[in-house]
This record gives structure tokens, C-alpha cells and sequence, in this order.
């Protein structure tokens, strides 16, 4: 490539990044401005110098507490409840094939359903059953919504594993489960930890069932941003406060499991 | 996958203990409670909702309770002003995210994927927008968006499009949808350019190299080998993009809940209108049954083409 040509390559990549970029630097900005900075006119690009009272703002709110409190519960059990169904059934399929290739497909097609079209009946079921803003439906929902991409990635691990390892483990007198827990699962370690992020990006970020299904009590993060917006005066600079703790610890993690993404995302379409 | 010449022939018959003479009931044991849950997971509510969706039922009136009126809900529907005009900006939405996402995410792949120094660093920052939660972005957009004082009002005025800014570019109509298109165009550029870069890397330099030595220019190289290599890839990332557009909420949510007026009100919303808000749960039932219907067919052409694919 000559000379000229790569530097235009690398001009097309700036510009590139910037305008992907700018919202992104935008928000983090605006996390460190003052309430009179948010909307100055013209607009302040950099604060200098940069306030942290938004963030301080966001930690002395009880209501913010309470909700990071809920997140980080409910992805935590979330995440153990597919572990605990996932693994076992994923070991099965990879391994017995039980199920066969029509339960792949009923898998498969399960992790495609919109959640947002069964908002209504799960709001109707959530308040016939007494389960309306309690922290153990969030957690329901998330499972089985997570369940599907979970198994497909995992038989995927697990088949890549032979099978003479394992027999090897049963000859010397392990049983089943022993052999999941002491010879499969360290063999997968990298794949469980690109699966464990998918899982908390479910949970962490979900937004529609959670508006929905969730009050005071058992309200996840993203439902108390919300409701900085719908009073009449909107905390801009804390909101993107919020908005910046919440993104960052998933935004490192997707970008630490990048090869694994696009498996995650098409579901398995690389094996 | 599994091969039936391996080294398993030889292991000594040791019963329960070998995987191939393993106990059947372990092996469905060990798979059951997840199939349960998801079989139940599906028919449970899926079945629930139709059977609302048959019912008026609104939770404003507990006093009627629920009854069962069959299809008058979808009768209904078909005289639907709103239902018709929210259809059609699904439609709208779905198709001209699909097409805009796909045409820059495939040129953007295609850009870099020039062997030069950086390339890596500049896809992993453009993974950013859609490593970002939707919903922030929907924050973060309608903040940016705010009418005369937003970063992009004043921009686009020192720019001299002094029309657009006055009009406020979520809170008018011609241009609220427009907005709303291009957000979830950057938020899922990334998302395609990743699955088109998978496919990119999976073609073999020596097709380009054997191209060269016959006398091929770029645009040849591009037109008779890159893009129908890739076109797998760009086909399963177009029919994701579909599927994950046409169920898109929170942003549309969070920046414009549907309007101004009913702009970009797609069914999504429109159901979570009708059935949350005011809690007609029987007549957002069917808008909820037509969504999933549409839902279901675009994934079951997916998930043939993703298996017919593996095989």
C-alpha cells in the first residue's frame, strides 16, 4: 500500500472513531460537569476543572444504593441458577445428545423471542401470583432467558473436549457429576468466563421486563435512571454518572471476551 | 462430531461407568430441569397471552373481570388506525435500520480489514457503542438531542441548519423517527461489522494472491471474490439485525415514548401502551400475539438457514 493511501486510510479512521466515539465521550464528559455546565452555551468540551459531584451525589442517594444493591443480587443469582441448570444439561446434550437436534432447535428459537412481547402476560401473571416487584421474578425471567445462548455455548466447549479424558477420570472410579465438576468445567474455564459475561449483560442491562415488573422494592438500576428522567427536573450530570458506572464494568468485559462476541451474538453460528 | 472409530472400542466394558453404556436415566436427569424450564418458560406465557388476547380484560375495570369474547379483539385491531399506522413504522424502522446497518457495517469491515498497523485497536474502540447499554444510549441521545441547548442542536446550528435545531430534532415529527433510526444504527454498526469481519477473516489469501497473478484491480477482487465470500455473513447479520430492530423498545422508550404524537410508536411500544399503561391487558394482548407472530416467522427462516449452514 503506498504512502499516501495508508495515511488516507488512517484519516478515514480517525474520522471514524470520532464520530462513533463522540456520544460516548459526551456522556463520560457530562458526568463530570456541574448542573450549570450541562447546557452551556457555547457547549463546554472539556470541564476544567472536572467536578465529582455527581458521582458523590449518585452514592449518597439511598434509593440509588438500594437499586445497585438489586442488580448486583439479581444478576449474581441469576447467573448461579443457569449455571446450576445449564451446565448439567449442556453436558448432556454435548455429550448423549439427549434431546437430539429438535430440543437445539426449540433452544435456539427460544433465545430469539422478543421479551418485550411477553411484558403483558408477565405483568398479568406477576400480579395474580403475588409476584409483582419482588426481586424472585426478575430473577425467573432472567434465567430463562439467558438459559438458551448459555446451553448453545456450552455444548459447543463441551464437544470440543474429548471424550477419552473423561473416560479415562470414570475408569479411575469417578462418578458423573465428578467428572463435570474436576475434569469438564477447568477444561472450559475460558469459554465459562465469556459465558458468565453474556449472562451479566443480560441481567445487568436489561431494561423492558424490569420497568415493568418492578416498584420500590426490588427496582434494578436502569428502572431508578429512569425515573431521574420522568420527574420535571432531569439530573442530567447524574444520570450520566449512573449511566457511566453501569457501562463501564460491562464494556471492559465485553471488550476482554471480544472473540467469543460474535458467537454470542449469532449463537453458535461457528461451530 | 463424534466419529464411531475412536479409541472408546477398546476401553474394557466396565458398565454404568462407561459414557457409552452410561445410565439413560443420569443422562436425562442431568437435562431435564433446564428443558423443563424452558418448554415450560415457553408455553406458559406464550399461552397465557393468547388466551388474554381472546379476553376483554382491563385492569381499570376489576369489576367486569375477565371475559371471553374469542376474536373480537383482532376484529378490532383490523379497524385500528393507530395499529396500521404503528405496522407501518415498524416496518419503516425495521427496514431502514436493516439497510443503513448493513451497508456501513460491511463497508466499515471492509475498511478495516487492511492488514496495517491499528486496525485491531480501531475495531476494538468501535465496539464501544455496542457494548453500551441500550438504555443508557437512549439517555445519553435524548440529552444530546434536547431541543436549542443539546451538544447536537448547537453543532448542527454552527453547522447553519438553524431549521432543525428551532424545530427540536425529537420533538418534531419529520425528523423524530430519522433520529431514532440513526441510534440504533450506531449502537448496532458494531454488532455487524464483527460478524462480516468473522466472515473476512475466513477467506483464504491465496484466492487473492492466484487473482493478482491473472490481472484482477481491487474493484475485481472485491466484486468476484470478497463480496460473494461474505455473503453468508452479511446475510446473517442482516436477518439479526431484522429480528433485534423489529423487538427494539427501550431506546425508542426512554428517547420519545412513541411520539410526538404517535411518530415513532412501534407495536412494541404501541402494546406497552395499550396493555401497561392503561392496562387494557386483553386488547394489548393481540397487538402482543401479532408482534410475536412476525417474531416467530422471521426466526424460524433464521434458524433453518443458521442449520442448514452447520450441517
Amino acid at each position: 500500500m503506498s504512502r499516501a493511501n495508508q495515511l488516507l486510510t488512517y484519516a478515514m479512521w480517525l474520522f471514524l472513531l470520532v464520530v462513533f466515539l463522540f456520544p460516548i465521550y459526551w456522556l463520560v464528559v457530562s458526568s463530570f460537569k456541574t448542573e450549570g455546565q450541562q447546557f452551556a452555551i457555547p457547549p463546554i468540551w472539556f470541564p476544567a476543572p472536572a467536578t465529582l459531584e455527581n458521582y458523590i451525589e449518585l452514592f449518597s442517594d439511598a434509593k440509588v444504593i438500594n437499586s445497585l444493591k438489586n442488580s448486583l443480587t439479581i444478576a449474581g443469582v441469576t447467573l448461579a441458577a443457569v449455571a446450576l441448570l445449564g451446565i448439567p444439561a449442556a453436558y448432556s446434550m454435548a455429550r448423549f445428545r439427549v434431546g437430539g437436534s429438535l430440543m437445539m432447535l426449540v433452544i435456539f428459537t427460544a433465545r430469539l423471542l422478543p421479551p418485550v412481547a411477553y411484558i403483558i402476560p408477565l405483568f398479568a401473571i406477576a400480579r395474580g401470583l403475588n409476584l409483582y416487584d419482588k426481586h424472585e421474578s426478575l430473577v425467573a425471567l432472567y434465567t430463562f432467558f439467558a438459559l438458551p445462548l448459555a446451553i448453545w455455548m456450552l455444548v459447543g466447549f463441551i464437544s470440543a473436549i474429548p471424550d477419552e479424558i473423561e473416560d479415562a477420570a470414570m475408569i479411575d472410579g469417578a462418578s458423573r457429576i465428578g467428572v463435570i465438576w474436576h475434569v469438564v468445567l477447568p477444561l472450559i474455564r475460558p469459554g465459562l468466563a465469556s459465558v458468565t459475561i453474556f449472562m451479566l449483560l443480560t441481567s445487568w442491562n436489561e431494561f423492558p421486563l424490569a420497568v415493568t415488573l418492578t416498584a420500590r422494592k426490588a427496582r434494578t438500576l436502569p428502572v431508578t435512571m429512569y425515573t431521574f428522567v420522568t420527574n420535571q427536573n432531569i439530573a442530567w450530570g447524574e444520570l450520566a454518572a449512573a449511566g457511566v458506572l453501569s457501562a463501564t464494568p460491562i464494556v471492559i468485559a465485553g471488550l476482554l471476551v471480544q472473540k467469543h462476541l460474535v458467537m454470542g451474538l449469532v449463537t453458535g453460528s461457528g461451530k | 462430531m463424534r466419529t464411531g472409530a475412536s479409541p472408546r472400542m477398546t476401553l474394557p466394558n466396565v458398565g454404568l461407568l462407561n459414557p457409552l453404556h452410561g445410565s439413560r436415566r443420569v443422562k436425562v436427569w442431568l437435562a431435564l430441569p433446564a428443558f423443563v424450564f424452558i418448554i415450560a418458560g415457553i408455553i406458559y406465557p406464550s399461552g397465557y397471552l393468547l388466551y388474554n388476547s381472546m379476553t376483554a380484560w382491563s385492569l381499570t375495570r376489576l369489576d367486569l373481570g375477565q371475559t371471553f369474547i374469542g376474536l373480537d379483539n383482532y376484529a378490532k385491531l383490523l379497524a385500528d388506525q393507530r395499529f396500521y399506522s404503528s405496522l407501518s413504522i415498524t416496518a419503516t424502522f425495521t427496514i431502514a435500520t436493516t439497510s443503513i446497518q448493513t451497508v456501513l457495517g460491511v463497508s466499515l469491515a471492509l475498511l478495516l480489514n487492511r492488514n496495517i498497523r491499528g486496525e485491531g485497536l480501531v475495531r476494538t474502540l468501535l465496539l464501544i457503542p455496542w457494548l453500551t447499554a441500550p438504555f443508557i444510549s437512549g439517555f445519553n441521545f435524548r440529552f444530546m438531542m434536547a431541543p436549542n441547548i443539546g451538544v447536537i442542536a448547537q453543532v448542527l446550528e454552527f453547522l447553519g441548519f438553524d431549521a432543525i435545531t428551532q424545530a427540536s430534532i425529537l420533538g418534531s415529527p419529520k425528523s423524530a423517527l430519522g433520529a431514532i433510526i440513526l441510534v440504533h444504527v450506531w449502537n448496532g454498526v458494531p454488532g455487524t461489522m464483527l460478524v462480516v469481519t468473522g466472515g473476512l477473516k475466513t477467506i483464504p489469501e491465496e484466492l487473492y494472491l492466484a487473482a493478482r497473478v491473472d490481472g484482477a484491480d481491487r474493484w475485481q477482487l472485491l466484486r468476484y471474490i470478497t463480496l460473494p465470500l461474505v455473503r453468508y455473513a452479511v446475510l446473517i447479520s442482516a436477518f439479526l439485525t431484522t429480528l433485534f430492530i423489529f423487538k427494539a423498545f427501550e431506546m425508542i422508550f426512554i428517547m420519545t415514548g412513541g411520539g410526538p404524537g404517535d411518530s415513532t410508536e412501534v407495536l412494541a411500544v404501541y402494546q406497552y401502551w395499550v396493555g401497561i399503561r392503561t392496562l387494557n391487558i386483553g386488547y394489548g394482548s393481540s397487538i402482543a400475539v401479532v408482534q410475536l407472530v412476525v417474531a416467530f416467522i422471521v426466526s424460524i427462516i433464521y434458524a433453518r438457514l443458521m442449520f442448514s449452514q452447520a450441517d
